[in-house]
């Protein structure tokens, strides 16, 4: 007994020196073996700098990187995050010299506040850096389809993609995008007008099976056809953003509210031919779809429904129908804390309450009865 | 017979042997691997730690750990700055700590010995970093030339005018941004120690506004007159505000 229990110490003290690193310093004799003695900061290793990295601002990664070899090749393999959203004018030449080196990076996030990135830079993210998944590109105004086109041949596992505000974008080249990136979950197209067309749409719908989120902010050329093509071939839809977009009619929301039955969030601000017919149809389809209780458990009812809509200026909707889906979603709500049912500028809709804020009404009613 | 806290006997590189109390010692996850999978009797040979480094470490365990438990009676705030004088060490001193911390798996020494580093390179141009860790810049000429290049890039955006949010620039720079700024300066503060004795230094020169930054970002920004800022106490980001021409 006593024996194997020192075996076993001398075991795990072995096990104990090969985890260590050696350290001699400067104060105190260090102990040689299986290579070299780490005493200087060039060659701190790997995982340590790693951890320090990610405590500083992205400027200071890259200048870290300029210290020496050693910091250069730890931070290029394993920085995967980074942002140049903080440059004012180089930003173009930034990424075109540190594409090369970052060939890890998974999120790039270059949202310029001044215009500056062009096509060349996008060619070399997509020449050097396949492992993207988040890619934010908003309000790069002077990339064009070239930029697209490029992604598509080098980055096709992006999941999360943000080209709001990219205006020169052509439909055509985002449908060739899709056919190529066909695991996007978050897209966002939010001014782009050009780009967001029905037939881009269609391609989204035909190709982008597992798409979760899409903001067509102020698309004005989408219509009818786009937004049922994308109901029916994107059942994953939680979040849709339609500001704007005139368009489109009741039957854009009955297809949604038919298909995609995980929405959470929808968005029709401005979209004055939605009628009741909308709303009717949103209620509708989640009464006829609560499952069995096997169907709950397996998760794929949505236990909340709609939680958050916005139907600001659409004047020809009725109380009463919107009185209907507010009861019907419980997690819409018109009270001051949780104001998920947006309704400005709808002045016939002032009646239509959730349940907490008709409770907190009928509380303040009855207070004054009991104080005689 | 003796006392009822178990000790745990451990040996150094520079065959220094270290008696302390299990409580203390188990702070390292790898100390505590050890001591539960093997025969606790037998002494815990920390080969790549020597005598000073380890001495120190344990300082650090000890203050923890009777901070936790109550036996001492020190605020949150005093045992921030506590660590913060920890850390007051030569880099040589430092990367020791850094490396034994790592080796030890004492994650909150890691976390504070990773943070100091992380304020010391902040803000700063490849050049000071060499300085301040004593890095031999082996670069070869082209290689060197394209860090430059990108240096002057990433450091370009101080120059024209315009309102600038920076975050957590090295003091130099922030004192140059401070003194050439053509209006006032509006500071929303801070953790860092050093950052704070150097705007409390400006202050005299040019008047800065210092807004605290609260820990919940819904609560609005306190105004605080620089002088009645305690260094100690600290919130997350240092930000500024100004019109300035470099």
């Amino acid at each position: 007994m006593i024996s194997k229990a020192k075996v076993r110490s001398e075991e795990l003290n072995s096990c104990f020196e090969k985890l260590l690193m050696v350290a001699a310093g400067n104060s105190g004799v260090g102990v040689r073996m299986e290579g070299a003695v780490i005493t200087e900061w060039k060659d701190i290793p790997m995982e340590l700098l790693l951890r320090i990295v990610p405590l500083v601002d992205d400027r200071t990664a890259i200048v870290a990187c300029g210290v020496c070899c050693g910091w250069r090749d730890a931070i290029c393999f394993g920085l995967t995050q980074l942002s140049l959203s903080w440059c004012r004018k180089n930003m173009n030449n930034l990424v075109l010299s540190l594409a090369p080196k970052f060939t890890r990076l998974q999120t790039l996030i270059l949202r310029q506040e001044y215009p500056q990135l062009e096509d060349n830079a996008v060619e070399a993210i997509a020449n050097f850096c396949h492992d993207i998944q988040e890619l934010d590109l908003s309000k790069s105004f002077k990339l064009s389809d070239h930029s697209l086109y490029a992604l598509a041949r080098g980055c096709p596992n992006i999941t999360k993609l943000n080209i709001s505000g990219c205006t020169s974008f052509s439909d055509g080249a985002l449908e060739y995008l899709t056919n190529f990136c066909q695991k996007l979950k978050i897209l966002n197209l939010c001014g782009c007008v050009k780009a967001a067309t029905d037939r881009a749409l269609q391609a989204i719908g035909r190709n982008c099976k597992m798409l979760q989120s899409l903001n067509l902010g102020w698309c004005d050329n989408v219509g009818d056809i786009g937004v049922m093509s994308l109901a029916y071939g994107c059942p994953d839809l939680k979040c849709l953003d339609l500001c704007g977009c005139v368009r489109i009619t009741d039957d854009s929301v009955i297809a949604l509210a038919d298909k995609c039955l995980h929405l959470r969030s929808l968005d029709l601000y401005y979209c004055r031919n939605i009628t009741d017919r909308a709303m009717y149809s949103l209620a509708h389809s989640r009464v006829n779809n609560k499952p069995s209780l096997w169907q709950s458990m397996k998760g794929r009812y949505d236990e909340e429904g709609l939680r958050s809509l916005n139907i600001s200026q659409c004047t020809a909707l009725t109380p009463s129908a919107v009185q209907t889906l507010c009861d019907t979603f419980p997690a819409l709500h018109t009270c001051s804390g949780r104001h998920t049912l947006v309704m400005s500028g709808c002045l016939s809709l002032t009646s239509v309450h959730c349940a907490c804020a008709v409770q907190a009404h009928r509380t303040l009613n009855t207070i004054p009865h009991t104080a005689h | 017979m003796g006392s009822t806290s178990t000790k745990i006997k451990l040996r150094t590189s520079d065959q220094k042997v270290f008696e302390v109390e299990k409580a203390v010692a188990v702070q390292s996850q790898t100390i505590k691997y050890i001591y539960e999978n093997g025969c606790p009797d037998s002494v815990i040979h920390v080969h790549s730690v020597s005598g000073d480094i380890l001495s120190k470490i344990l300082d650090y365990c000890k203050k923890h750990v009777n901070s936790a438990a109550g036996k001492e009676d020190i605020s949150p705030e005093e045992l921030y700055e506590w660590d913060a004088n920890f850390v007051k060490v030569d880099q040589n001193t430092l990367f020791d700590l850094i490396l034994a911390a790592n080796c030890l798996k004492i994650e909150s020494l890691l976390d504070l010995t990773c943070q100091t580093v992380a304020n010391m390179i902040k803000g700063k141009r490849p050049e000071e970093i060499r300085t301040t860790f004593n890095i031999k810049n082996d670069y070869t000429i082209e290689a060197e030339e394209a860090v430059r290049r990108e240096n002057k890039w990433a450091f370009d955006m101080l120059g024209g005018v315009g309102t600038m949010v920076i975050e957590e620039l090295a003091d130099d720079t922030m004192s140059k941004c401070v003194t050439n700024a053509k209006s006032r300066v509006c500071v929303i503060a801070a953790n860092q120690i050093v950052m704070m004795r150097s705007i409390s230094k400006l202050a005299n020169k040019k008047s800065i506004d210092v807004y605290k930054q609260p820990q919940n970002p819904t609560t609005p920004r306190i105004k605080e007159s620089v002088k009645q800022i305690n260094v100690g106490t600290g919130f997350i980001e240092l930000f500024f505000h100004f019109k300035c021409k470099m």
